[in-house]
């Protein structure tokens, strides 16, 4: 009985996944507080040996107004937004070993390419319930940061949102240990091939149209910018950009160390 | 007859030369202009503030209105905005 039941629900969730006109989109929440809090939802699916990840635009937490006036200095701040509405986009090549992802910087929004990176996450042999579903929990460090993912073993996904890949089962929650990232799942849906092609059109039609470089062009970019800071202001005097010997500053984004860069 | 002539004209072109004199009033007490830019990344929310002043204001009106012409992208109104060193004092 007990296998009967484990039966039907394996079938249950393949035919889920494989109805002839129909594929699995998860659907999680993301939670970014790296100096703005902001949410916004991330979809993530598996279409032909490829993983899609979207989000929808970035919604900060706090109102921010263009201009306003610093209580305690009464002086006046002016905020300044980088290209796009916070949308990203990223895709897994598998067979190609590429990972492609969208990033904004200045007054772009970039694409990037880079070697796809396989994570190794390894359980801490605690189990736990969450969002009702009963998850092992799972470390796994990248680029510099180190996360936990609470993993339901019963479903046999092995793609996560961002860039995260490699899991045992379905990541039902992925966070930082600094508590800045993190990405909860809320919904599973299903989407209609159809959908799911229109979709990739308009992507990959999206993805051309952008600027595009290697991921370490970008982070050289990235350092050599303020983060995107200078790239706002260049149109200002020239003591708007950065002076000879100014301090890099601190990476603060998602990924601080790459593989590329020495090991301390 | 030249004289006459003359004299109209230099009053006319003192009457052109001083409809372009400003009105504006200059606040004595004012002397530097300071600004914060926040620039904050939309898909991370990384955000960071740096402090930029103005010595060519005259004054507060003119100093919001260059803070204005920033936050509007006007950076023609606003390319006498140097960055600063230091954090803007507090008032």
């Amino acid at each position: 009985m007990k296998y009967f039941i484990y039966i039907v629900f394996f079938c249950q969730f393949f035919g889920h996944g494989q109805d002839n006109d129909s594929i699995p989109i998860f659907e999680y929440e993301v939670n970014y507080n790296l100096g703005k809090a902001l949410v916004k939802k991330g979809f993530v699916f598996e279409y032909n040996s490829n993983v899609y990840y979207n989000t929808s635009k970035t919604e900060f937490i706090e109102n921010i107004e263009k201009l306003t006036t610093d209580g305690n200095t009464g002086v006046p701040n002016v905020n300044l937004f980088s290209a796009g509405d916070g949308t990203e986009n990223n895709v897994s090549l598998f067979k190609e070993k590429i990972h492609l992802d969208t990033y904004s910087l200045g007054n772009d929004v970039l694409l990037t390419d880079e070697m796809l990176q396989m994570q190794k996450w390894v359980s801490t042999g605690h189990m736990k319930l969450v969002n009702g579903r009963n998850c092992a929990e799972m470390v796994s460090g990248f680029r510099g940061r180190d996360y936990i993912a609470y993993v339901d073993l019963t479903i046999p996904v092995k793609f996560g949102p961002w860039k995260f890949n490699s899991f045992p089962g379905l990541p039902i929650l992925i966070y930082d240990t600094e508590n800045k990232l993190q990405w909860t799942l809320t919904e599973i849906r299903k989407k209609s091939y159809g959908n799911i092609l229109n979709f990739i059109e308009e992507q990959e039609s999206y993805l051309n149209s952008l600027k595009k470089m290697t991921l370490r062009e970008y982070v050289k970019l990235y350092d050599d910018t303020d983060h995107g800071h200078t790239l706002m202001v260049s149109k200002l005097s020239r003591d708007y950009k950065r002076e000879n010997g100014r301090k890099k500053m601190k990476r603060e984004g998602f990924e601080l160390k790459f593989e590329w860069e020495t090991v301390d | 007859m030249k004289k006459l002539f003359l004299l109209p004209m230099l009053c006319l072109l003192f009457l052109v030369m001083s409809s372009f004199s400003s009105t504006e009033v200059l606040d004595e007490d004012f002397s530097t202009c300071w600004v914060t830019l926040t620039y904050t990344n939309m898909n991370t929310g990384e955000s960071h503030t740096e402090t930029y002043y103005s010595n060519s204001r005259t004054s507060g009106a003119d100093c919001a209105a260059g803070a204005q012409a920033l936050a509007n992208g006007d950076f023609m109104n606003s390319s006498d905005f140097r960055r600063s060193p230091v954090l803007a004092p507090a008032f």
